[in-house]
């Protein structure tokens, strides 16, 4: 298990460490694409929780979904329709959903209890 | 430790989300502190805002060189106006002066004072008018300071000038166009010794008196004369300035 803890250790310090400035217009982008990180990597450990990981899913999801939320508010960007929302929203959604089937799936086996689990 | 393949795909994944985390964060802590990174339309304004700001340097940059220049100029009219100013004050002192010889201001100095008075004794026997003063004794010893070097004369407060006339106009005499009455005193400004000597010498115009006439005469060195101004008529009618 160390291996993928080095690999967030060295992101963390690359992202520390570049000197690289986005424009101001491209923020939406970049706070799409944390958010759907964020969201590939909880329902990553919601699907090991319930014992339906699959690798592939769980890769393809993370680079599809921010490739694909940063699409859509480029996109919104050139439509002048503030398209970046409906990602925010629907990852933000799906975001508290991960969260509370994690909670729920911890909570049944901390108290051992099967009925917490849908 | 074998090393499953489903942990480098996860720290490939992971590597990127916490690049990403890491990045956002780190950008988000620059642009609050203070160095905003400027957007396109933002840059644009501030390229021609620049490019105004040089423009109007270099406008100022010609202003600033008008200004030496017409600091020049004015420094240039200074130094000539310093010199109007000086030939001015020239001019005002010979004018001072001119004045002051023609009489038209009052003036102050040693000389000597002639007086000149009828007889008190009037004869029954000879002439009346050797024992009266005329004009032409007047004239006569005027003309006599005036040649041994009087700068000033005045008859009874009346300022001889290159106008004034001395004659007689039945009983009484006529200086300036005033009349004056006996005793006649000849205020007379210049070297009062050189000016007694002249009139006094023998043969001279107060001998003549003497030996002609019976009137009173006296003379009296002075060290200090108060002579009046001109006071008549001086108004330019025909003469002009021949230029």
């Amino acid at each position: 298990m160390w291996l993928p803890i080095i690999g967030l250790i060295i992101g963390v310090f690359l992202g520390f460490s570049s000197e690289i400035t986005v424009p101001v217009e491209y923020r939406s982008y970049l706070s799409i694409a944390v958010l759907a990180a964020l969201d590939t990597i909880f329902g990553g450990i919601r699907s090991y929780l319930e014992n339906v990981f699959d690798i592939k899913v769980f890769m393809s999801g993370f680079f599809f979904n921010t490739l694909l939320a940063a699409g859509l508010a480029f996109l919104g960007v050139y439509m002048g329709i503030d398209l970046y929302l409906a990602a925010i929203f629907a990852f933000g959604v799906r975001l508290f959903n991960n969260l509370a089937v994690i909670r729920r799936i911890m909570i049944g086996r901390w108290f051992n209890d099967d009925t917490y689990r849908k | 430790m074998k090393i499953h393949r489903i942990h480098i795909y996860l720290a490939l994944v992971l590597l990127s989300f916490g690049f990403i985390v890491s990045y956002s964060v780190q950008f988000t802590k620059q642009t609050t502190s203070g160095t905003l990174p400027y957007s396109d339309d933002q840059w644009e304004k501030k390229q021609e805002l620049q490019e105004k700001l040089i423009e109007e340097q270099a406008q100022i940059q010609e202003l600033e060189n008008q200004l030496q220049s017409i600091k020049h100029k004015v420094s240039e009219f200074e130094e000539k106006m310093g010199e109007r100013q000086a030939e001015g004050k020239e001019l005002l002192s010979e004018l001072e002066e001119v004045r002051m010889w023609v009489g038209l201001v009052p003036v102050t100095g040693s000389g000597v004072m002639v007086i000149l008075n009828d007889s008190k004794e009037v004869p029954d026997l000879g002439n009346v008018n050797d024992f009266i003063v005329h004009e032409e004794n007047i004239r006569q010893v005027v003309n006599e300071l005036f040649a041994s070097g009087a700068e000033a004369i005045s008859i009874n407060g009346q300022r001889l000038t290159t106008i004034s006339s001395i004659r007689c106009v039945g009983p009484t005499v006529l200086v300036n166009e005033v009349k004056v009455v006996p005793p006649f005193e000849i205020s007379a400004i210049g070297n009062p010794d050189t000016l007694s000597t002249a009139l006094s010498m023998p043969q001279g115009v107060l001998q003549n008196l003497k030996d002609f006439t019976n009137i009173e005469i006296k003379l009296e060195k002075k060290d200090k004369l108060n002579l009046p101004a001109y006071t008549g008529d001086t108004q330019k009618l025909v003469v002009k300035e021949d230029l």
